[in-house]
């Protein structure tokens, strides 16, 4: 009779034991829904593979990936964000990221993802530029530093054995690979350089020649003080100016009227250009034969280049935060990096972003060679991150309309005090931008 | 005791049975028109109607739209309109869009719909109809897609074409100068069609008798289209004149599909006020101004209708 004893207690202990851990339970089974929306449509094979993966390991768990041109999804965060109505993770560059963050609608990461973050898997400038008053936000999903892609058969054709080390050899290579009509009409560029369309992207690709000169976007007045003015109002803006219009109207070494940037290059209207890894996917598809080379950006007074980078941030606006966050060490650190991290080199191009990456794909620099000078930084370069300020995209976009206005202008040709009037207006506006949204510090 | 009733509450007691009466005689109608147009007009003004105060109240504040903070600053948003040079460049290059596209489309169709309003072999006259309207059909921004190849430096067919004749690959959408004139050639071409099928139906309802009294009385070709046709299509023209004019000063589609990407034009010699609008409120996220810039371009619409219709408005 005594073991009758324990039986009360023992149902006791069972009901609240059901009562505990069955909510949990369910809650464990329950079907969940996260979104990724991504402004990078080339990165959707690797996003599918990784929802795919994921969903083997947590079948409870699909996740649905949206991708859109970099351009739309800025729009769509603009209005998505701010109401909660955002994808559960977005994927986007700090420069788009950083008015969400300001604004509240990205969540700062968790200690244990920060802890992954500064473990020094990662190149410092991913973690220090991701900061912001003390909090980091967001985990690296790719990188590409800018670099010079040349045609290697081009290069032979003219006798050419080294890509340009610095500007001058940059003109001088340029000139030799440029072929011209018997009018005298540029038919082949030796230089492709971004001269038109709306929007940021003109004024973006004349910045990369505007730090190799020493300047910048915006400088800060002081370190902390969250101030600025143009950077670009001196003599690094002007002969970055000069550089373009010489090319155009003295060395003649590009031509308006061809294709220009990746299209360019990949119907071998130009045999140099400046851009980042995702090229590497997008000849692959598009252009198979052309042969080309990569080499790290031509220096001019300063030896830097650009690294880019784009991260996953979890969003206000998800209603599952826990299976995000887990979604995104998933992908950054997950059993299936390795086939995650293939699916970039081999489908994407762009790089993985993890510095441990030769670990897993010791051979891929043999099997694409391309890829060297995209992700590894020679020891005599610094790297920059792009600029992070929220008015970045409108003080470029409006920058980029005068340079398309000054390289149609023929008269700027040996003209310094004309260039000097164009960066002066066009540091004035940018300084004005700053000053609207009370980010400027003065002359 | 029954007090007696006053002969002005008598009156007014008459009218509300007046009143009373009518709305009973009337009861159907009313209710007919209602359930018609009721939802039509709540519609119009959920839609339309709303939005545009909305708009208003969102152009005196400093309305970003990431910011939850979104302060009144009255009417500072137009005076910066005012000293906006990119507004100005946009307020010049719409109307330019507007006062070329408008009478050179109608014209043209016109034109083409007098043309086409005479007795033809066959089914010729619907092989032309069909012909000039087939560039309605598709939406924009396909059709913007195919002009941005034709017009392409390297491999567009008007280059090609011109090539015949000994002209040089022009860059006519990369050219500063050409750009706006390039995108007036294909927004003449895509709406020519649309208007000739509104004229059409114009000059269909003008009785036969007028032409066939004039010829008697020996009016020439010219004067029956002057002395007739023209006077008669006046309440069509208006119409035509006044959509036109709408559609113009609302350009954007075209304007945005030829500037996007790096073979696109440049954006300022083609910024339109849809455009720049666009541009501020989802691209540097100022609502407010891109508001301020909504309803100034309301105003010039709504002012240009009014003063179409002062002159084009049929003299009865």
């Amino acid at each position: 009779m005594r073991q009758w004893r324990w039986i009360r207690p023992m149902m006791a202990l069972t009901a609240v034991a059901v009562l505990l851990v069955a909510p949990l339970a369910a809650l464990a089974g329950q079907p969940i829904k996260l979104t990724l929306w991504s402004g990078y449509p080339e990165m959707k094979p690797y996003f599918d593979a990784a929802a795919k993966y994921y969903n083997e390991l947590h079948p409870n768990v699909t996740i649905e990936v949206s991708t859109f041109p970099l351009r739309d999804i800025e729009r769509k965060y603009a209005v998505s964000l701010p109401t909660k109505s955002g994808p559960d993770i977005a994927e986007t560059h700090l420069y788009i990221a950083q008015m969400h963050i300001e604004n509240g609608s990205l969540v700062p990461n968790p200690n244990d993802v920060n802890s992954f973050l500064k473990s020094g898997v990662f190149h410092p400038l991913f973690v220090s530029d991701s900061t912001w008053q003390g909090k980091v936000y967001g985990v690296p999903v790719l990188f590409s530093l800018d670099s010079l892609l040349y045609n290697t058969q081009m290069f032979k054709e003219a006798g050419l054995s080294a890509p340009p080390k610095n500007w001058d050899e940059m003109i001088s290579m340029g000139k030799k690979l440029t072929k011209y009509d018997a009018q005298g009409n540029v038919t082949r560029s030796g230089l492709g350089l971004r001269l038109f369309g709306a929007g940021s992207g003109v004024s973006a690709k004349w910045w990369y020649f505007l730090k190799s000169a020493g300047g910048e976007l915006f400088e800060e007045c002081a370190p902390g003080t969250n101030t600025y003015r143009a950077g670009y109002d001196n003599e690094a803006g002007r002969d970055t100016l000069k550089l373009y219009i010489d090319a155009l109207y003295k060395h003649k070494i590009h031509e308006p009227k061809l294709k220009q940037d990746a299209e360019g290059f990949a119907t071998q209207q130009a045999a140099m250009f400046v851009r980042e890894s995702w090229l590497v996917g997008y000849m692959k598809k598009n252009a198979p034969n052309v042969q080309y080379a990569v080499a790290p950006l031509p220096a001019y007074k300063k030896t830097n280049t650009l690294l880019f980078w784009t991260n996953l941030y979890v969003t206000t606006s998800s209603k599952y935060p826990k299976e995000a966050w887990d979604f995104v060490m998933f992908m950054a650190n997950g059993p299936k990096l390795k086939e995650l991290e293939q699916i970039l080199y081999t489908t994407v191009g762009w790089m993985p972003p993890r510095n441990d990456v030769q670990k897993r794909h010791a051979n891929i620099y043999a099997e694409v060679p391309q890829y060297k000078y995209f992700a590894e930084v020679p020891s005599n370069y610094e790297l920059y991150p792009y600029p992070r300020l929220s008015v970045t995209d409108e003080a470029f976009t409006k920058l980029a309309e005068r340079l398309v206005k000054a390289y149609q202008d023929k008269s700027l040709l040996d003209n310094p005090a004309g260039i000097t009037k164009v960066i002066h207006e066009a540091a004035e506006e940018t300084n004005a931008i700053l000053k609207e949204n009370q980010l400027y510090c003065g002359k | 005791m029954i007090a007696p009733v006053s002969p002005e509450i008598t009156a007014h007691a008459g009218g509300w049975a007046r009143l009373r009466s009518q709305w009973r005689w009337y009861g159907p109608q009313w209710k007919y028109c209602l359930a018609v147009l009721g939802p039509v007009c709540l519609a119009y003004l959920v839609i339309r109607i709303i939005p545009i105060f909305d708009t208003a109240w969102m152009s005196l504040h400093n309305w970003s739209l990431v910011k939850p903070v979104k302060p009144f600053i009255g009417l500072e948003n137009y005076v910066k309109l005012a000293g906006d040079p990119l507004f100005r460049l946009a307020l010049y290059n719409t109307t330019l869009f507007a006062v070329v596209t408008v009478p050179v489309t109608l014209a043209l169709a016109f034109t083409v719909a007098v043309l086409l309003d005479r007795p033809m072999h066959g089914r010729l006259e619907n092989t032309y109809k069909f012909l000039f309207f087939l560039p309605v059909v598709p939406t924009m921004v396909p059709v913007s897609v195919v002009w941005k190849w034709i017009y392409d430096p390297s491999y567009g067919i008007l280059n090609y074409a011109l090539g015949f004749f000994g002209v040089p690959p022009q860059g006519w959408l990369i050219n500063s100068s050409w750009a706006i004139w390039a995108i007036i050639l294909m927004t003449v071409w895509k709406s020519v069609g649309y208007y000739m099928v509104l004229f059409l139906v114009g000059l269909k309802d003008i009785p036969v008798d007028y032409y066939e009294a004039a010829s008697i009385d020996g009016a020439t070709a010219w004067q029956r289209l002057t002395q007739i046709t023209i006077p008669l299509m006046r309440p069509m023209l208006l119409f035509n004149v006044v959509i036109a004019t709408i559609f113009a000063y609302n350009v954007f589609a075209q304007v945005y599909v030829m500037t996007e990407g790096p073979q696109g034009s440049p954006a300022n010699p083609v910024r339109v006020i849809v455009m720049d609008m666009y541009e501020n409120g989802f691209r540097f996220l100022k609502m407010g101004y891109a508001s301020a810039e909504a309803m100034v371009l309301l105003v010039i619409v709504f002012v240009l209708t009014i003063v179409e219709f002062r002159f084009l408005r049929p003299k009865v």
